[in-house]
Order: C-alpha cells, then structure tokens, then sequence
C-alpha cells in the first residue's frame, strides 16, 4: 500500500521535477535557486487560487469564460472600498478589501448561473456575454473616470511573502475542504459525471451548479484582491481582452484533471501551475520570445496529456 | 397463503407518447409481500408501467394508490419517500464518485455536522451496506469505475433497498448480472419477500419468472392480459399470452447432425493478456457457430474485443485465413469482413443520439459515394433495404436509436454488419435484454447466415443458449480454455457448468 502511494507521489511531481531538470540544465546560471523557486511557488499562487475556483465549473462540465471579468471588477470595486477603510486603519482597509471583492465575485458568478439555468443555453454563450457586460461596468464605476483604481503602495501586504503564499495556501484548504467534505463538492462531482443519474437520486442539479458558479466567485473574488495588492492597481479591460486572465488557470485545471488519477486535483492544480510558472521563467532564463513561450506552453500541455492519458489507457 | 393486503393498485393507467399508447387502461392489484413477475414482448407496456409506479414518468389518465391512498409521486425521489423504488438495467451508479458516496448520493445529508461530512461514518456504514449484500472484498472509499461491471450493479441494488422499500421494482435488471450476482438477488428477494416488501420482477427470462414469482401478469400492446398464479402457468402457456397465438417449444436449432466444414475462416493463436487471458488458441470455421461461454470475468467478453481488433493482446495474433492478413486494430477486422455486437450495446454497439439511417450507414460509408462525398439516396436505399430484412419496428428511418425498444435496437446493431455482408460475426450476448420474439429472431437469423456459409462466434452467459445453438462451445475459466464440446443431443448445463467453475 505504502509503495502505491510513493509511486502516485512521485508520478504527480514527475511533471515539475522534469521541468526544472531541463532548464537547470539548459541555464544553471539564471534558474533553479532557491530564491528563484519561492518566486515561482509566489506568482503561481495566483492563477492557482482564481483555478480553484474555475475548477468547480469544469467538474460540472460547464464552462465560464467570465472570471477575468469578474476579477477585475470585483477587484476594482474592493479595491475602491478597502482605500477608504484604509484611511481608518490598514486592518480595517484590508478586511474591506477582501470582503467586497469575495462578495462581487460571488454575486456576479451567481448572476453566471442564475442566467445560465433560466435562459438554459450553453455556458460559454452566457458567461461570455456577461464578461462583455462586466467589462463594461468596471469603465463606469463612479470616481474612477474608467481609469480603475489605485492603491499607491497601500495594502500591499498580501502581494508580499509569505502573506500571498499564506493566503494562497489557505485558500487551497478551502477548495480543497469544499471539493472532499462538503454535500456540495459530492454533488458538483456527481453531475459533472452524469447528470441524469444525480437528478433521479434527488440532486437539486440546478442548485447545485449555481452555488458552483458562486463558489468560483469566491475564489475569483479572492484572487481579484490578491493581485490588486500585488501589482497595486486594477485597469479595466474592454473588448473581450479580460479573456486572457484565465488562460493560466484553465492549464492548471487539465493539469490538475490529468493528474487525478494519482493525486488530489486541487493538490494538482498547484503543481501545474508552479509546473506552468517554471517553465515560463525557464524559457525566460534561455531567452525564448514572448509569443514563442504561448507555443511552448501548448506543446507541452498536448504531450503531458497525451502521454498520461496513453498510460490510462494501457 | 399469500397476504391479501393490497398495497398498490392502479385504476385504468393510460400513458402516451405521442401517437403510440403505451400503456392502455391498465388496472393491477399488487399485495403486501408478493412476489410478482410482469412480462410482455418488447413495447408492451411493461417498463412505462414502471416507471410511472416509481415516479419517472407521469400518466395521462388513470389513478394509482399505494396503501389505500392516492399516489401521484412528483419524482423518483418522491416515490422512493413514498416507499417505491426502482432498479433499472442500464448503469445508475456514477463514475468519478467513490462507492460511499454512490451509495449515500442525495443523503449526504445524514452524515454532516457543522457543514462537514463525515467520511469515516460514511464509508463505515457503506460497508455494513456491503457486508449485507455479500460484498465484504470492497472498499468503500474506493472510485466506483474501479470495479466490475457486475459489482456496481449490485452496488445499485444496495442503493435502491436503502431506503427500504415497501415496494420494489427490478427492471430487466439482471441480464446484466452473471449466475452467482443473480442468485444472490433472488436471495435478496426471498429475504424482501419475509419481510413483507412486495417485488415487481420485470424479465425476459421466463425461467427466472417462474422460479421466483408468486404471480405472474402478462402485458401485450399497453394491455394487461391476465395475472396468473405461478402453479398454473408453463412457459408455452406464457409465451402464448404475451404474443397472442399459439408458440410451442424452444426456438433453438433442431438439428444436431449438420455437417460443418474443416476449412477455417479465422485463426487465433496463443492470445495473452497478464491476467485476463491465457494462450487461447482456436479456429473459426466456414459456417460454424461457434459458442464461447463462461462466468462473466472469464476472460470471455475481451476475447471478443481481441478478435475485432478493439483490444491488444500482449501476445499471440488472430489471422483472417482467406486474406493471410493478421488483425491488429478494428479497421483490420472490418476490411477483412468481420463484424462485431458488444455485450455492452448502448455504450459500445450503437450510437443513441444518432438517427438508425446513420448508425447502420457508419460502417459502410465507402459504399455511397465517391471522394468523401455520400450519395444520400444510396446512402437511404442500403439503409431502408437493412432495416426491412430484419424487420426492425420504427417511425422512420431517421428516427433516433434512443427511442426504439432494446430488440429493434439489438436489430439496428446487427443490421449494420449483415448489410455489409460480413463473413464473420462476433455477436456478444446477442439476446440480452430482448424478448422472446425478437429472440427468436435473432437465432433465425444466425441459422440463415451460417446456412449461407458465414461463420459466427457466439460469446454468451446463457448456457441454454449455447447448448441451443452452436455447434461447438469452447468454455473459458480464468482465461484459459478449460473445454471444448460438440454440439450433441446430451450437451447438458450440468456439463459445461463443471468446466466453468
């Protein structure tokens, strides 16, 4: 038994062992300290905590291409909140910071699935709809002049270890609590798997996806407070180029799903985005082009894929 | 004597679907502590009628009372509330969840406290679950795809009585269990049966209904026929009942001294999977039927899938004789005119959500049209001209697959290969889940085509069907074959059974 679960172990981190064995051969020099390792586990924190949050809805079968969306306003709006508690207290400053983007987050991806279940169309038309809307908002939010918002250096906090590392963290108890040990994480599971079937056993299916969708919110609401306090403002972004946020986390999700077999998805979605965050400063270390890292990055997900679904198979 | 308690009653239950009548003033008493068997061809009525007691499906007219008052389920899950459920054949467990959870899905809620589900209680009472229902080798917390087939259904059966039913209802449920899985029902039943829960047992096994039922109702065409007392029912009088006109006998071949020829069509030599199969060697020969039996995890069913070409033996090959060419992947097997039915036929032997036109036109594309272009008349000519051959019961050639009955669904599947004239047919449990009609069917057609010098390899749980129709039967046991037997006038169950276990 022992054996099965150390062979499991070592095929879940076979992916970022293999990584970081290629560049640190490849660039001894510029990749594979230590320092450089904790600022990879860092900045892949973030996408990892907004992939929580989305994997909730890939588990249904469903997708939301409005997260980035979300996180920005959510952001924006806590971020506008959180400075005017600032100006009491930094404490004060930063539980409103956090509070108001978790509940954004959370009302508009409640929004996603109440309009998805009544107007009963495809996810991905819903949600990149609604983005174009949220997108919008976050112009129009009073005081801003759309220029979103700033924090000149305030709240920072949670941008800097260990705090981003903390919450993080803590934030992958909670999906992970939510996914194992919740009647909600049980059911999302069930009718991702089959839908029809959870129904006859008396799955409220419908309620069930909206507080999936809801739960995501959550995670991205966390996730939108996180960077603002990381990068220290929120710029909105027109024209669908919010999309382009959840690129990192939908490559953590299949990492994460592709390694189920072997580990946790929750526990994987961290290692594929510290997997993903590496091989990008990797490619950085060896001097790869910006555009030719996207490609790179393609590859490597078909090829990790591909093989450990052939070993599935076999 | 039987209690006359009557704890379901349905008055003049009438279910549609559009212009077909389902279900036709049907009226049934069931008593407290029956066991009844309900049975009819396919499209009788019998599963609508189910469903409708077990709250899937609404009727359009008619009334129902269970214990004396009105009974209108909104839901499944309401009439399981109510004390009604309902085993059905195809899977109802679900992959990706673990056993525990399979088991407990919908009553999560028993084992929560402070939002937190207990997993330690839950797979603790799983298990008493499972200890109960014979299967102490599982573990609960394990993913429930991990497992047979046969285990997950008895899972489902764990599942079902639960809740503890005051009436239950097997649907068609146990073709998909192998002998010591259906014994182990009907010991489930007998225990019901003391405890005073009344069965509803629909079957197309007629032997099966008369070793367990107490009483036996007849549906033909939404009717219902008659109920009958097990003591004054034989098989031949049944079958009259649910067909209507008079049906003697079996309907396996009679002959017992046909000549087969010597020459072989397929050779398979030294098939090897670690732990599934174990240098199986044999020939197919010109018009022979071939049987292959065995207990359910013999090895048998892969074998199947190893001759198309749908599986890969870790050694040994299967060689087309008339080609010399060996058959490694599925398009190999076609090329070579060899044509496959899965024991497993909504999942693997037909596409549901497709129109019948498509689903036997699939195989045969190349046939219609020049280019990857398909001529839609020839494409509609060959697929009307298969259809009638086997007369399959439908609206429309475009109709779709999911909403035939599971013999005109058996009949689409085997359409698809017979219209390509396919020399050799592996058919994997070709009579499950159908009637006897339509069973009678399918073993017609099987004789005509051996007649015309195709060869077929009949892979089958059902000994009688084996001992029935082939003319030779090869038993596998553990993955090796154990025996091989001519067919003759003294094969007997007993005889094969001692090389099967």
């Amino acid at each position: 038994m022992n054996n099965k679960i150390w062979k499991k172990a070592l095929i879940s981190l076979s992916l970022p062992i293999i990584v970081f064995v290629i560049f640190y051969i490849l660039q001894p020099s510029r990749f594979g300290d230590l320092r450089s390792m904790y600022m990879i586990l860092q900045q892949a924190m973030l996408p990892s905590v907004m992939a929580w949050g989305l994997f909730f809805i890939l588990t249904l079968g469903l997708w939301d291409f409005s997260l980035g969306g979300v996180m920005v306003l959510s952001g924006i709006v806590g971020g506008i909140i959180g400075l005017i508690g600032n100006a009491i207290s930094p404490m004060l400053g930063y539980i409103l910071m956090f509070t108001i983007s978790i509940t954004i987050g959370a009302l508009l991806c409640f929004i996603n699935g109440i309009v998805y279940i009544k107007l009963k169309i495809p996810s991905i038309v819903v949600t990149i709809g609604l983005l174009m809307i949220y997108e919008i908002f976050a112009t129009i939010i009073p005081g801003t002049n759309g220029t979103g918002v700033s924090l000149y250096r305030n709240l920072s906090m949670f941008g800097r270890p260990p705090y981003n590392i903390i919450i993080g963290l803590l934030s992958m108890l909670l999906a992970y609590f939510l996914y194992d040990y919740t009647v909600i994480g049980i059911q999302v599971r069930a009718i991702g798997s089959n839908e029809i079937v959870a129904k006859s056993m008396g799955v409220q299916t419908e309620k069930i996806k909206v507080f999936a969708f809801v739960i995501a919110g959550i995670f991205v609401g966390i996730n939108g407070a996180m960077t603002l306090s990381y990068t220290s403002m929120m710029i909105p972004q027109t024209s669908l180029a919010s999309l382009g946020r959840i690129f990192s986390p939908v490559m953590g999700c299949m990492i994460g799903i592709i390694f189920q077999k072997y580990i946790n998805p929750i526990i994987g979605i961290l290692i594929g985005e510290f997997t993903i965050t590496m091989l990008i400063t990797g490619l950085m270390a060896i001097n790869i082009d910006a555009t030719i890292q996207k490609v790179v990055i393609g590859i490597f997900l078909i090829i990790v894929s591909g093989v450990v679904t052939r070993k599935r198979t076999v | 004597m039987r209690n006359k308690e009557i704890i379901f009653e349905s008055k003049d239950l009438c279910k549609s679907f559009l212009m077909t009548k389902a279900v036709d003033n049907v009226s049934i008493k069931i008593f407290k502590g029956e066991v009844r068997g309900l049975i009819g061809e396919n499209g009788s009525g019998k599963s609508t009628l189910a469903s409708m007691m077990a709250g899937i499906l609404k009727p359009n007219k008619g009334e129902m009372f269970f214990y004396g008052k009105s009974y209108d389920p909104k839901d499944q899950v309401d009439a399981a509330k109510s004390g009604i459920s309902m085993m059905v054949q195809e899977m109802n467990t679900i992959e990706g969840l673990k056993i525990s959870e399979n088991i407990f899905l919908g009553k999560e809620n028993e084992f929560v406290k402070n939002g937190i589900v207990n997993r330690k209680n839950m797979n603790d009472k799983a298990k008493k679950v499972l200890v109960e229902f014979n299967l102490p080798e599982i573990q609960p917390d394990i993913n429930i795809e991990l497992i047979s087939f046969e285990n997950r259904k008895l899972i489902e059966l764990a599942k079902s009585l639960y809740s503890k039913p005051k009436l239950f209802i097997i649907d068609e449920a146990t073709t998909s269990l192998s002998r010591k899985g259906r014994d182990l029902l009907f010991e489930m039943i007998k225990k019901l049966k003391k405890q005073g829960t009344s069965i509803l047992f629909i079957t197309h096994n007629l032997e099966e209904l008369m070793k367990i039922c107490d009483t036996i109702t007849v549906l033909r065409d939404g009717k219902l026929i008659d109920t009958v007392e097990n003591n004054d029912l034989n098989e031949d009088l049944l079958k009259n009942m649910m067909v209507g006109r008079e049906i003697k006998g079996d309907y396996y071949r009679k002959d017992y001294d046909t000549c087969i020829s010597t020459n072989p069509v397929l050779e398979i030599k030294n098939i090897t999977i670690p732990n599934v199969l174990k240098n199986i060697s044999f020939n197919l020969n010109e018009g022979e039927i071939l049987g292959i039996g065995g207990l359910a995890e013999s090895g048998m069913h892969t074998l199947g899938k190893v001759i198309f070409g749908a599986k890969k033996a870790e050694s040994g090959y299967i060689k087309d004789i008339k080609s010399g060419k060996q058959i490694k992947k599925i398009n190999d097997a076609i090329s070579n005119g060899i044509g496959y039915t899965s024991k497993n036929r909504d999942q693997e032997g037909i596409i549901l959500l497709a129109s019948i036109k498509d689903n036997i036109a699939l195989p045969s594309l190349e046939k219609f049209g020049k280019l990857s272009f398909v001529n839609p008349k020839r494409e509609k000519d060959f697929c009307l001209e298969a259809t009638k051959k086997l007369k399959v019961k439908m609206n429309s050639i475009e109709q779709l697959v999911l909403y035939l009955s599971g013999g005109n669904k058996q009949k689409v599947v085997l359409s698809k290969w017979i219209s390509r004239n396919c020399n050799v047919l592996i058919l994997d449990s070709p009579t499950r889940g159908i009637d006897v009609m339509i069973k009678a069917s399918i073993y017609n057609l099987m004789q005509k085509l051996v007649q015309n010098k195709k060869s077929i390899i009949m892979i089958s749980e059902e000994i009688l069907e084996l001992i029935g129709m082939c003319d030779r039967v090869i038993i596998l046991k553990d993955g090796e074959i154990s025996k091989e037997f001519k067919r003759s006038k003294d094969l007997t169950e007993e005889k094969l059974v001692k090389h099967m276990i």
